[in-house]
């Protein structure tokens, strides 16, 4: 047995490496910033490529390599999303800038319903997602997000037996 | 917790009474193998939390293509997502889970493994250079 091939099935872990460094360096490039997941999951891709590539990798080997990276990404993908949007993260961020804790009162000043409903409605608008025509708000995007929200909608139905577990 | 000891077990199943005694694996082939598996559980895991909790984003994108051309008003979305339904049942969660605790004056403050968690993140996003998110 050699060590190159056990190195090489750690080529997964190494382009997962390099795709959130990638991330983290166009995050802080101000043009770059919103594609930056994108970009650091297909630079990630590339060294995965070169890696499998240059360690003389067969068909099968890039396989099984890219499909690791695909799964693992997927997961970096959530893991910032937690970061970005979850509203536990954010309480937790908000109770940890509190050194003596908050009622709840005090945590609904620092951040409400009212937040959380602005910066989503903003991101949608923002994305093209949605659209404000008046005083109502109609969506603009096409029927993927929509499509997607059903897909949600229906496994959760299917799972839980209704439209979600808990709000 | 119990769904990784599940996951756990199932890998030690699956590699000592089907794929062991079968196919011969090299050092390479079982990390591969390893990293297959805790890729797929750790993807259905995430995949499942985001089910487990109504995501408001999606309840905007699924109402307002309910209703067409009509669109959804201000008010109908700010009567819908109030501060109990949006924040207070995700602190209900949080203390659920062992990440908050309440005082006995009523304040909310932040157990060891919650600390551990909202400095995870915290060292995270600013490392992204980024807000508060939410």
């Amino acid at each position: 047995m050699t060590i190159i091939p056990l190195v090489s099935a750690l080529a997964p872990l190494a382009a997962l490496f390099a795709n959130a460094v990638f991330h983290v360096f166009f995050s802080r490039v101000g043009k770059l910033r919103r594609n930056a997941l994108p970009l650091g999951a297909f630079l990630g891709l590339v060294i995965l490529a070169c890696l499998d590539l240059g360690a003389g990798g067969n068909p099968e080997r890039i396989l099984t390599d890219g499909a690791i990276y695909v799964l693992f990404s997927y997961c970096y993908y959530h893991f910032n999303n937690l970061g970005e949007t979850a509203r536990r993260v954010r309480i937790l961020r908000e109770l940890s800038n509190a050194p003596i804790g908050l009622t709840s009162a005090e945590l609904l000043a620092c951040y409400n319903a009212g937040e959380v409903l602005d910066r989503r409605l903003r991101r949608l608008e923002e994305s093209g997602q949605l659209a404000r025509k008046g005083a109502v708000y109609v969506v603009a995007g096409g029927a993927f997000l929509p499509a997607i929200a059903g897909a949600m909608h229906f496994l959760k139905r299917l799972l839980f037996r209704r439209t979600g577990r808990r709000t | 917790m119990a769904l990784l000891k599940i996951f756990f077990a199932l890998y030690a199943l699956s590699y000592v009474f089907v794929l062991g005694p079968w196919v011969p694996l090299s050092a390479a082939q079982v990390v591969s193998y390893t990293l297959f598996y805790a890729g797929l559980v750790l993807s259905y895991l995430v995949t499942y939390s985001a089910l487990e909790v109504n995501s408001p984003t999606l309840e905007i994108m699924l109402w307002a293509s309910q209703r067409g051309h009509q669109g959804l008003s201000m008010e109908e979305l700010r009567s819908r997502m109030t501060d109990d339904y949006l924040v207070l049942e995700r602190l209900k969660d949080l203390r659920r889970d062992g990440m908050v605790t309440i005082q006995e004056n009523g304040r909310y403050s932040l157990s060891k493994k919650g600390r551990r968690l909202a400095r995870l993140f915290e060292r995270y996003r600013r490392l992204l250079a980024a807000g508060m998110g939410g």
